[in-house]
Formats: C-alpha cells, structure tokens, sequence
C-alpha cells in the first residue's frame, strides 16, 4: 500500500514535468502529418509496389491498394523503433538524477520509508511512463489509421512479400506493441541505472543515448568483424517486436530475444539498486 | 543465267506456298478464336484466387472481373490482392498481340481435337499490366499455345526461356450460356531461376532471392454475360 502512494507520488511529479509530454506531443504531431501525407501519396506507393513486385517473378500484377491503417502504423513502427528510446530517456534520465540535482533527496530520504522502496517506486513509474508512451503511440496510430484509411489485409516483408489475412492482424498487433514495450523497458532500464550514478539529468539522457547508438551501429553494420559481439549487444533483440508479423510466428526466437532481453533490464536495475542503496546524498 | 532465274524464282515460289497454309491455318485459328470469345459482349465473374508461392504468401482472395470488349478489364478486390492478369478470361488477341512469329506446330502430333501454335513473346512496357515481368525475366521469351479445336478455347499455354519453362498455363472451361466457353478453373505453375530473380536492395527480402516456385488457382463463379456494361466503369482502368 505504501508502494502504491510511492508509486503515485512519482508519477505525479512525472506529469508535472513538462519534458514527460515532450513525448507525446511528438508523437501527437507526427501521426496526423503521416497520415495526412499518406492520402495523398497511397497511389504512387500502390504502383511502386507493384513494379517492385515484378521482380519477384511470375508476373502478378498489384490490384487495389496496400495502404490501410494497419499497414501505415507497421511502417511507422519500422521508422520510429529507432527515436522512441529518446522520447524514453528524457523521463527515465531525470527521474533520481533530477532530484539528486535538485536537492531534494536530502529531505526526501529522511523520511521513514527505505530507500529501496523509494528507488522500486521510481523505477515503476518510469515503466509505466514507458508503457503509457508506446501505447499512447499505439493507440493513435491505429486509431487515427482505422478512421483515415480503414483496416483490411497486411502487407509485410518477410521472405518476400507477405500478406497477413485482416482477421489476425490486430491480434499480430497487440503482441507487436506488447514487444515493443518490453523492448523499450531495456531502454528505461538503462537510462534508470545512469541516472542513478549521477546528479544531473542531461547526463543519463545522453549517455543512454550514446550506448544505443554505438550499439545499434554494430547491430546493423554489415561487418564480419562485429558478428562475434553482436549476440552480446541488447539492441540485436530490438527488433523481436517485428517477429510477430512473421508466419509462422517464431515463438522459440521470440522467447529467447525476450529471455536475453529480460536479463539486461534485470541488470540493470540490479545496478542501479545497489548505487542508489549505498549513495551518499552529497548535494 | 536464265535458267537460274527460272530455278531461283521456282524454289522461292514453292517455300513461300508450303509457308502459305501454315500462315492461314494460324490466321484461321486465331479467327475462329475470337469469334467464340467475341459471342459475349461483356461479362462479370466472381474469381477465388488461391496463390502459393515462394516469395508471396497470401490468404485466398475474392476478386470480381468486369470484362468488355474489345479488351476492357477492371478488376475489384476488397482491399487488395497481387493477381496474374494473364490467367483472367481475356480475348485470345491480348495474348496473340504480343506473339511474333506464330506458326502451327505439327512435331510432335497434338494430342486429338487441338492445335498447337508457337512463336516468340514479346512484351512491351505497356504490356506489363498483363505480363508483369521485370526487363530481364521479358528478354528471349517464346511461348507454345494450346487450342482446343472442339470450343475454339484456349486450353493452355507455356512460356520458356530457352530449355526453361517459366509460366504453365492450364484452363479447365465451362458453359455459362449456351454455345459460349468460359474459364471455370485456371492453374498457373510458375518456376522463375534465380538468375531471373533480380534483387533490389530497397526491397527488404530478409534472406534475399531464392528460385521462385509457385502455383496460382483461380476458379470463376457466377459468370453474368451480356449485362451491357458501361464503359465509364473501366474508365479508371485495374486498380
């Protein structure tokens, strides 16, 4: 119960914070721009879709159109995956830096409640924060999708053209998302234990940053050099939420990316546990 | 020198009259084809199109055909679906247009009650809303139609590249009205080679091209001939 009002605690000083709606206003923008763009753009997409698809062979011809609310919300999905950590990091990075910056740790932890329980509080809003981030997207891709463009069949590209039956696409859909936020949750993770190493929130912010886009680069550079390291960087697994588009879905892939996943977040909040537990509160 | 003349103009003469019946057997053939097709004004079926390919894989599919002569065609799907137009019920003339060089195959014998015709396929960029292949899968192609001679139909036919056959066509016909065959069934085969098989690195193949194999069925329901459909409906053309 005293968890609970910790938690609650924190997500008010979250709200209250104007950087936490960065985020959203973001994304609030960015959606009726695409949108809106594809209105206008879904003939050309339709026929540059078809020629591409001549090279496949057996000569099909594209008929009717791909572009529907399902499939421009996968196509966000593919382009964002990359900036959603940023959005993420702005929250989570503040989150114990700030206050050790701010000064009110020194009052905060005189109270009679442990500082794990403090740091637990912190680390659930932070999750939640995220998770109310990537489906606030969730929600007004699709929703805004639906209405604008309508639902139907999905195209996707896994070995080759592959299109999903409308039926199971929103179900596809809830276990994208459901990936995507423990993905992103690494990210929360991440940028949490930086944030309690230091005093100011502008470092863990970037630093988190830095680490993603280091390793991102070696995930995605096609070297032979980095195929060794590769399995030990968490951004390989990023993208286990585009898995669930495959057909067959790849369980077993699937568990072990969330399971490698689950074991980088745990460490990471493990660290950053054990710093905020044993910190002297020197500002 | 005169009579080399005479012998020179006798042998010419004689190859061009042994070519002569082949050129009208392949004229009469392609006559008597479009005048069985050409008994339907216009119709509209309802298609089932089952496709199993290696690099599509797609839930069957419900299209309607609208089709008005001379060579109108308007497909509609509910949202959209990837079709070989060449399997639609469409004048024999849209495909004998883009055949050079036809000629009557007797060698070996067709089987009783068909005709077979040969010739090279040329496809032209504004053929590739039928024959949607890239450049390189278009070069050198010849083709091997199959005329059933009872219906005046085509039955089937085969595009090779050299040795390979590429696309089977096979049509199973029905009777919708009297005297007029239309297709019930339609089985395409496709074996494109992976050197066919042109990879562009914008297209986000996670294993990259493979030989593509693949069988596409189409069965037509519901023909309604004849409904005087208007031309404004094809104004938009295949969508």
């Amino acid at each position: 119960m005293l968890l609970l009002r910790l938690i609650r605690n924190e997500i008010t000083k979250i709200i209250g914070k104007k950087r936490s709606l960065i985020g959203f206003a973001a994304i609030g923008v960015l959606m009726p721009v695409i949108m809106f763009a594809f209105s206008y753009h879904q003939s050309g997409f339709s026929s540059d879709f078809s020629r591409r698809s001549a090279n496949i062979g057996g000569g099909l011809i594209m008929v009717g159109t791909p572009v529907n609310g399902y499939f421009i919300t996968h196509l966000i999905m593919n382009f964002l995956w990359v900036h959603i950590p940023f959005l993420i990091t702005l929250v989570a990075g503040d989150v114990i830096a700030g206050e050790g910056g701010a000064g009110t740790f020194r009052i905060y932890l005189t109270r009679p409640v442990s500082r794990l329980r403090i740091v637990i509080s912190k680390l659930c809003a932070s999750l939640l924060y995220t998770a109310t981030v990537i489906l606030f997207f969730a929600g007004l891709s699709l929703g805004m999708g639906i209405l604008w463009h309508g639902t139907g069949d999905l195209v996707v590209m896994h070995k080759g053209i592959l299109i999903l039956s409308s039926h199971m696409v929103p179900w596809r859909f809830i276990l994208s998302f459901t990936f995507a936020i423990l993905v992103m949750w690494v990210v929360t993770a991440l940028t949490f234990m930086f944030s309690s190493m230091v005093n100011n929130g502008i470092g863990p912010m970037i630093g988190a940053m830095a680490v993603i886009i280091v390793s991102f680069a070696l995930t995605t550079i096609p070297l032979d050099i980095f195929e060794a390291i590769r399995p030990y960087l968490f951004t390989t697994y990023f993208d286990v939420w585009q898995k669930a588009f495959h057909d067959p879905i790849p369980w077993f892939n699937i568990s072990k990316s969330l399971g490698i996943l689950a074991v980088y977040t745990s460490g990471f909040i493990i660290i950053s546990f054990w710093i905020f537990v044993r910190k002297d509160i020197l500002t | 020198m005169r009579n080399l003349v005479r012998i020179l103009t006798a042998l010419v003469c004689s190859m061009y009259l042994s070519f002569l019946p082949a050129q009208t057997d392949v004229t009469s053939v392609r006559e008597k084809l479009n005048t069985q097709f050409n008994k339907t004004k216009d119709f509209s079926v309802d298609v089932q199109l089952s496709l199993k390919m290696t690099a599509i894989r797609m839930p069957q599919k419900k299209i309607r055909v609208f089709f008005k002569q001379p060579d109108h065609v308007k497909i509609e799907t509910n949202g959209f679906a990837m079709v070989p137009q060449y399997g639609l019920p469409l004048s024999p003339e849209t495909l004998f247009r883009a055949v050079s060089d036809m000629i009557l195959v007797t060698e070996p014998a067709p089987e009783d009650g068909t005709v077979r015709l040969m010739g090279d396929l040329q496809i032209r960029d504004e053929d590739r809303q039928i024959w949607n292949f890239s450049r390189k899968q278009r070069r050198a192609l010849s083709i091997e139609v199959t005329v059933n001679t009872r219906l005046w139909v085509i039955k089937g036919y085969e595009i090779f590249r050299g040795e390979d056959k590429l696309i089977h066509v096979q049509t199973r016909y029905t009777e919708p009205e009297n005297g007029i065959y239309l297709p019930e069934e339609t089985v395409i085969l496709i074996k494109v080679p992976e050197e066919l098989s042109d990879y562009q690195p914008d297209f986000p193949f996670e294993e990259g091209i493979s030989p593509q194999d693949g069988k596409v069925t189409l069965t037509f329901k519901n023909y309604r001939l004849n409904q005087g459909l208007d031309e404004s409906l094809f104004l938009e053309g295949p969508e």
